[in-house]
């Protein structure tokens, strides 16, 4: 373990685009919170439930995660980057040829993938918690809503079991950061499509769809039943455990075919 | 003398191609082994089944009588086709992964003195991509050194460098195969086995020709250099002929090989009673290219 960390680590030290999308991501996340609250507040406010305050608890939680899962794609292409760069570069298999089994490099990549995660989380859970410090007027403590922040762990991890997935299987890495943006939208394209057909639920189980829903937006409740009283054709939600566990079935899908993948092929 | 390699029956197919059919070699400690082979001949695959890197359909290997554990490989120092290295990275970082995987201790020393060993101590700061090929090399021999493992294994060590780089890779070999380490290396290059190996084997399609020391090989049939006045004509005499083997064109002349118990005075005559004068016939200098043909050409 210490091993794998430490081999890890001195590859990632000086990665540029690390450093680059890391840093946007500390930037630009909490700017993106402030300003989606704004909007909400602003432009959507017909929806609104009284006392709605989205940067104070517990709402902030749920609004933190969900401005911060719009950043998955761009940690997902870093994910992509960092397992592509060991085709591109051939070091997977010079790390085999070195003495390293190939079980202890995937290894290796699965706890980069999962300190990612856990750095971007804990970023989000520190972010909403000072949000919420300054602006919580009521006497609601920041352990209301919290687990939206496990839920946006998760999302994470399910992202970057996809990212994973996608660049083992492409091997090449402008390609694999290409496919991976095109999932999202064609799997948009065929979930609105197939909603409009009447397929709303399977598309619920869709697994982009599934992750993002994972941090749905804040207000998403009240905008459905709203839409509901309309027109009577609206998404499918499905409910929060119903939904986690279809994510954690995909991640692991995702995890489990990148692994025997790689076990399997020749380097 | 101990193995240190065994391979037995080793089969790979790839789609369509059979690249290994049953190949059985092995090496002993401080042998320098030749694969020998032309292009396409399975000397590659063969590597990296033993590096752990290409999955064997049928056969088994065994390093050090201790079988096929990855383990094993922290004692084998590689270089398997280019250098592969992070190119944002300097040769100390690099190198460091690499010790990191084969849980070195003393690091910093051992960083050091390879890396002064293949010269490139003055640019241990600049990233790998910066190198020459022959530096970067030259890096990859450094790392293969790095644990100073008891085999190496080396596969066209000198592919892509200049004559210059080619006589400093070749004489950095040698100075490791004096210090009793057993070396293992592809090539096509006929002239580098020769100049570096105790040992060859031969492979041809997937198969082994031949395994001997080099002075088993190099005692063959004799080689005659050759030419008349019509060399197509001669080309098609030597067919009818069986006691002579047509080898190469060496313009104007041709090379074949025959017998040692053949005198030359015979094969004038054979050829003379074809109807054939020559008007050339010496013996040829015998190197590793004539007996690498002779016997693929089998």
């Amino acid at each position: 373990m210490k091993q794998l960390l430490t081999i890890e680590f001195i590859k990632l030290r000086k990665l540029k685009s690390l450093q680059v999308i890391f840093l946007i991501y500390a930037i630009i996340s909490p700017i993106t919170i402030y300003a989606i609250s704004t909007f909400i507040t602003k432009f959507m406010s017909f929806f609104l439930p009284k006392d709605w305050s989205p940067l104070a608890f517990p709402e902030i939680w749920n609004v933190a995660t969900y401005s911060a899962s719009y950043f998955n794609v761009l940690m997902g292409i870093l994910a992509v980057i960092v397992i592509s760069n060991e085709y591109t570069y051939k070091t997977l298999r010079q790390h085999v040829i070195d003495g390293l089994s190939i079980k202890k490099a995937i290894l290796g990549k699965f706890i980069v993938l999962l300190s990612f995660s856990m750095i971007i989380t804990l970023y989000t859970f520190l972010t909403g918690l000072i949000f919420g410090l300054v602006n919580t007027t009521t006497d609601a403590t920041f352990m209301t809503g919290i687990d939206s922040v496990g839920l946006y762990f998760i999302q994470t991890m399910c992202y970057f079991s996809f990212a994973f997935f996608v660049a083992v299987m492409l091997k090449r890495t402008a390609v694999s950061i290409a496919l991976f943006i095109l999932s999202f939208i064609t799997e948009t394209i065929i979930g609105i499509s197939i909603s409009y057909g009447g397929f709303q639920t399977l598309y619920a189980y869709m697994p982009l769809n599934a992750f993002s829903k994972l941090t749905p937006f804040p207000i998403l409740k009240e905008m459905i039943a709203a839409g509901q009283e309309r027109s009577g054709n609206v998404p499918v939600i499905l409910d929060t455990p119903i939904n986690i566990a279809v994510c954690l079935v995909y991640m692991l899908l995702f995890f489990m075919i990148a692994y025997f993948t790689l076990k399997k092929r020749d380097l | 003398m101990n193995d240190i390699l065994i391979t037995k029956n080793l089969h790979k197919s790839y789609k369509k191609l059979n690249a290994l059919k049953g190949l059985s070699i092995s090496v002993k400690q401080g042998q320098i082994y030749g694969l020998l082979g032309p292009n396409g001949s399975g000397k590659t695959t063969t590597l990296g089944i033993l590096l752990g890197v290409i999955k064997a359909d049928g056969g088994s290997f065994s390093w050090f009588g201790k079988g096929q554990r990855d383990e094993n490989r922290s004692n084998i120092g590689a270089l398997l086709e280019t250098p592969n290295f992070y190119p944002y990275l300097n040769a100390i970082d690099n190198l460091k992964i690499v010790a990191a995987i084969k849980s070195l201790d003393n690091t910093s020393q051992r960083i050091e003195k390879v890396l002064k060993r293949v010269d490139l101590w003055k640019r241990k700061d600049a990233t790998f991509k910066t190198y020459s090929l022959g530096m970067k090399q030259r890096l990859a021999i450094a790392s293969a050194i790095l644990a100073d493992p008891d085999v190496l294994v080396l596969d066209e060590p000198t592919n892509g460098l200049d004559p210059q780089g080619i006589a400093e890779i070749r004489s950095l070999i040698l100075d490791i195969a004096a210090e009793g380490k057993t070396i293992i290396i592809a090539s096509h290059i006929l002239d580098e086995i020769e100049k570096m190996c105790t040992h060859v084997a031969i492979l041809k399609g997937g198969e082994l020709i031949r395994e001997a020391t080099l002075d088993e090989i190099m005692i063959q049939d004799k080689v005659l250099c050759i030419g008349s006045d019509n060399i197509e004509e001669l080309k098609l005499t030597i067919e009818e002929i069986p006691e002579l083997k047509f080898l190469k064109d060496l313009a104007p002349n041709i090379l074949v090989s025959v017998d040692g118990e053949i005198s030359n005075t015979m094969v004038n005559k054979m050829l003379a009673e074809k109807g054939v004068y020559l008007n050339t016939l010496m013996l040829h200098k015998k190197n590793l290219e004539s007996t690498f043909l002779e016997i693929i050409n089998k």
